[in-house]
């Protein structure tokens, strides 16, 4: 019965073992992302976290010699599939970055650009989609009397905001974040931390962060990568306030780093 | 790494290791002046009671300003959390110790009679238990401090049985009724004594495995 209550994974990796050349840089992960949930993926550098977050979309297919065995399903699907689209799936699974990084054109065509590139191009739809992605990001009303404005203009906090708003236009299921706020001042920080707690309502998120006070705020499931190996998953309270493993205990009290 | 942080929870780890030595000190220093009946004694532990009160408070910042600026987690913030609850118990112990010789106080102003069988046995109990919780606490020993747990259910049957005791002692000598009542507070006070220090332990055991069995 209890499992049934827990959310049904939308991502699960299986055995996933990631090469960048000769270096092993994922080692086996096995992982169960559940819908609906944030995700924060914790560690040191170089320990993999990034690697595996880019693998969910596979912008790692990008490096030529990254080699990849394993699996990852995206609802129940393997994203690795010869037949799988992957504009398509990187649409279903978007991606915001350290540094906020608009396009240099306005604030609408910034949003319109993800719509546009999948063959939208009515006024009316992109307006719909605009609003409706500006909302979800909590940018509209700063920005509604500007949307012809350069996103160059927007402060830093409000240029990530409006990379998620960029990344919620074409209507993903899940989020991947790298450091999202790593760039931005504590006010910018904390006001894209609550976004992502409405964000959940309607996508998954999984979050890179380098911030343990961050991963404590907003996620339900915490996951520590070390040299490539995934130590611990599991609640973040639990991770947090008893942790099984010596390792994480030590990483997140900073007895190492 | 931390190194400062490290040092700070260390020295809060040790000023509450000095505070249950104390206490020791002071649960000895109520069993002599209760067997004595020595009112000298019994007023300096009373007028002592403060030392206790200034270390409850003293740590308890010491702790607040631990968790505002280094938030720690984990193991760190279990023994953080679980020492706040713990010098609260500590404190409470050494109230109780002064509360036993405030009764001191009344049996030396009384005809004397002989301390009731079954006292000593209850006022070496809450001795032991808090040598024994002080000891799991430096080993961080959970097997010892589950142990503290279970001596308190023989400290509450100990207490009833005095309680019949004195009842029968009470139609016994009536004219010495005014000395067993005191004697009775005494003994609810060391049963008191006992339930704090079986907080104490479940504390210790929360620090090194993380359940909490209140």
């Amino acid at each position: 019965m209890l499992d049934n209550a827990k959310p049904q994974p939308i991502l699960e990796s299986k055995n996933l073992h990631l090469y960048y050349g000769e270096t092993e840089a994922l080692k086996g992960i096995d992982m169960k992302i559940g819908k609906n949930e944030i995700t924060a993926l914790i560690g040191p550098s170089g320990c993999g976290k990034s690697t595996f977050l880019k693998t969910l979309n596979r912008m790692n297919d990008l490096i030529p010699s990254v080699r990849i065995t394993g699996e990852v399903t995206l609802q129940g699907k393997d994203i690795f599939s010869p037949d799988v689209d992957v504009t398509a799936l990187r649409r279903q699974v978007g991606m915001v970055f350290q540094k906020p990084n608009p396009f240099p054109m306005s604030i609408y065509d910034n949003i319109a650009y993800g719509p546009r590139l999948h063959g939208n191009h009515s006024k009316h739809e992109l307006d719909e989609i605009v609003e409706n992605a500006l909302r979800g990001a909590a940018l509209w009303d700063e920005v509604k009397d500007r949307l012809k404005k350069s996103a160059l203009g927007l402060s830093g906090g409000q240029q990530q905001r409006l990379c998620i708003a960029r990344a919620l236009a074409v209507q993903p299921d899940v989020l991947l974040m790298d450091e999202p706020t790593s760039a931005l001042d504590p006010g910018s920080t904390l006001r894209i931390e609550d976004l992502m707690a409405e964000l959940k309502k309607n996508y998954t998120v999984v979050i890179v962060t380098h911030n343990m006070q961050q991963a404590t705020r907003i996620s339900d499931k915490t996951a520590f990568f070390l040299v490539g190996e995934l130590i611990e998953f599991g609640d973040t309270k639990q991770i947090f306030t008893n942790p099984h493993e010596k390792k994480t205990e030590d990483y997140i009290t900073g007895r190492f780093g | 790494m931390r190194n400062l942080y490290t040092a700070e929870l260390e020295a809060i780890t040790h000023r509450v290791l000095k505070m249950g030595t104390t206490l020791e000190q002071s649960i000895n220093e109520t069993i002599r002046v209760l067997s004595d009946v020595d009112a000298v004694g019994a007023q300096r532990l009373i007028d002592g009671d403060d030392v206790f009160d200034q270390m409850e408070r003293s740590i308890e910042q010491h702790c607040l300003n631990l968790v505002a600026m280094q938030a720690p987690v984990a193991g760190d913030w279990r023994r953080i959390a679980s020492i706040m609850r713990m010098i609260s118990d500590l404190e409470r112990i050494a109230d109780h110790c002064s509360d036993i010789a405030e009764y001191v106080l009344k049996l030396s102003a009384l005809p004397r009679v002989s301390q009731p069988d079954g006292l000593a046995d209850m006022l070496t109990r809450v001795k032991d238990m808090l040598r024994a919780t002080v000891l799991a606490y430096v080993e961080l020993d959970v097997d010892a401090a589950r142990a503290v747990v279970h001596q308190d259910d023989n400290q509450d049957e100990a207490f009833e049985n005095m309680v019949t005791s004195l009842c029968t002692l009470m139609e016994q000598e009536p004219e010495h009724i005014p000395q067993y009542v005191d004697y009775l507070m005494i003994a609810k006070y060391l049963e008191r004594m006992s339930d704090h220090t079986t907080n104490l332990a479940e504390w210790i055991s929360y620090i090194t495995d993380g359940v909490l069995t209140k």
